[in-house]
């Protein structure tokens, strides 16, 4: 009787194991979207980004269709950072100052990706480019290549058998390395997971709720946008210390994201309180800032220079008299 | 045959051979000094016709530049050989006096200008190499203070951009956010 259940679950783990074989790269990438929404898991992961290492012990944790991520920093600064949905909280041990922040556009610290993939195949193809064993579990290679130059090239590495991210690297166009993210451990646990609640900390830095915000809508227009690219998010606030405003226009292809700002100069005495105008990198980052009547704009992003550039030159104030 | 070769080297000044065949006569024309030297002429011929002025290149005049090139001696920069990398005792005399003079003239100078009873010491010639980094930090520090509100608003741009400054070891953002238009497909 064992021998049967054995070879009948062998055949079914066959069966499952080649069905996954067969798997599309976008139904891989779907998949890992529904398991990342419903998986509890923990391990180490690592981010390299601008140069900079940075490991920290993940947790992701579903009760009741409520999901929670958290990150614990291995190295100083110390801090915790917890994401309740759409509420991210930045915890400092030594200060004990907590910053709460909104973030609807954003799904995961690891890697976000749509759940519909469909509406993306103008702008990237996406194909399985290989097997890899990644923190000890193999994984599928998916390669999402973009089909022109206004964004860069990434790599996920999905867990075979979990279907989690493992991996994610964005390359530049010439296949230079720009930032990474890999876990070096991680354990799926069966049993359902229990969201951790936090005492109401003492510090804490609430965000900023002064919207000047009146119709929705920015005080400029982008007319040129790259294939693919649209708006996903606005928003009227001060973002400095100051009380003055910044408009912020978040556009997103599904991938790659391009923030516009602009903000006023007349009340700001000093000139050089302000980015100098120009193309500027940090990492994968590209920014170009240029004066637009009193204004400045600035739209950077984690794509090429030159998307960035296109982008800024298709920018043009609603009113022209602001 | 030689109304054929001259026709061929006509054809080929006036440009109206086909490029197959052209190559097919240079080839031709390197291999054969006589046809070279005939080339020559009714190049020449051509270029006095043309433009009225006529520059008699020799034939050899490649070549000779070549040979001339090839006789120019090879100049390389001087190696010190081995024994020469270690001082004479005699230098490092030389070296240890005028810094012991140095030292004693600048520590003169010092006492009188200063009026301090101490005796001068070759400490005092320290001085102005000390104050020298404490001047750099200081201009490092003005410049960073000055860099501050452009590096304070870039990372205020990053921090409302994505959640890496949270990954990245940046410690200095900012609470923000108020959502004031979403949508999401």
């Amino acid at each position: 009787m064992v021998r049967y259940l054995f070879i009948i679950w062998l055949a079914l783990g066959g069966i499952a194991h080649s069905a996954e074989s067969n798997l599309t790269a976008k139904q891989i990438l779907q998949k890992m979207v529904k398991s990342m929404q419903v998986s509890n898991c923990r391990g180490t992961v690592v981010f390299l980004k601008n140069d900079k290492l940075e490991a920290m012990k993940y947790t992701h944790t579903v009760d009741k269709n409520r999901e929670q991520e958290r990150l614990v920093s291995l190295n100083s600064p110390q801090r915790e950072i917890v994401r309740n949905s759409d509420e991210v909280k930045c915890s400092f041990k030594s200060t004990g100052n907590v910053i709460a922040d909104s973030r609807p556009y954003e799904h995961s610290f690891i890697v976000d990706v749509p759940e519909n993939l469909d509406g993306l195949d103008s702008s990237y193809s996406f194909e399985v480019v290989g097997e890899e064993v990644i923190a000890m579990m193999p994984s599928f290679v998916i390669a999402i290549q973009p089909k022109d130059d206004f964004r860069y090239v990434r790599k996920i590495w999905v867990a075979k058998e979990q279907l989690l991210p493992l991996k994610a690297i964005v390359y530049d166009l010439s296949g230079v390395v720009l930032e990474q993210v890999v876990f070096t451990d991680i354990q799926v646990d069966k049993e359902v997971g229990k969201i951790a609640t936090t005492e109401p900390p003492s510090h804490l830095q609430q965000a900023n709720e002064k919207s000047v915000d009146v119709d929705g809508k920015a005080a400029f227009q982008v007319t040129a946008l790259p294939q693919g690219f649209k708006q996903i998010f606005f928003s009227r606030k001060p973002l400095h210390k100051s009380e003055q405003p910044v408009d912020h226009v978040l556009l997103s292809d599904g991938f790659a994201s391009v923030s516009v700002y602009l903000e006023s100069r007349i009340n700001e005495a000093a000139s050089d309180a302000h980015l100098p105008d120009g193309i500027h990198s940090v990492g994968a980052v590209n920014s170009l800032s240029r004066t637009l009547a009193d204004s400045q704009l600035t739209v950077l992003g984690e794509v090429p220079a030159a998307t960035i550039k296109y982008i800024a030159e298709g920018v043009k104030l609603r009113n022209a008299n602001r | 045959m030689q109304k054929d070769v001259n026709e061929k080297i006509s054809q080929l000044i006036d440009g109206e051979l086909s490029h197959n065949e052209t190559l097919e006569f240079l080839k031709k024309i390197r291999s054969d000094a006589g046809l070279r030297q005939k080339m020559c002429r009714y190049d020449a011929i051509s270029q006095a016709l043309k433009t009225d002025e006529f520059y008699q290149i020799r034939p050899d005049f490649s070549d000779k530049i070549f040979q001339q090139i090839q006789l120019e001696s090879t100049y390389l920069l001087p190696q010190r050989s081995p024994a020469n990398k270690q001082p004479s005792r005699t230098r490092l005399f030389a070296v240890a006096a005028s810094t012991i003079a140095v030292a004693v003239l600048v520590g003169q100078n010092l006492y009188k200008n200063k009026g301090v009873t101490n005796p001068p010491t070759l400490a005092a010639t320290t001085l102005p190499q000390q104050s020298q980094p404490i001047a750099i930090a200081q201009l490092e520090r003005a410049t960073q203070q000055k860099r501050q509100p452009v590096n304070t608003q870039f990372n205020d741009y990053l921090q409302a951009h994505n959640n890496s400054v949270y990954t990245n070891g940046e410690a200095t953002f900012q609470p923000y956010a108020k959502v004031t238009a979403y949508g999401r497909e």
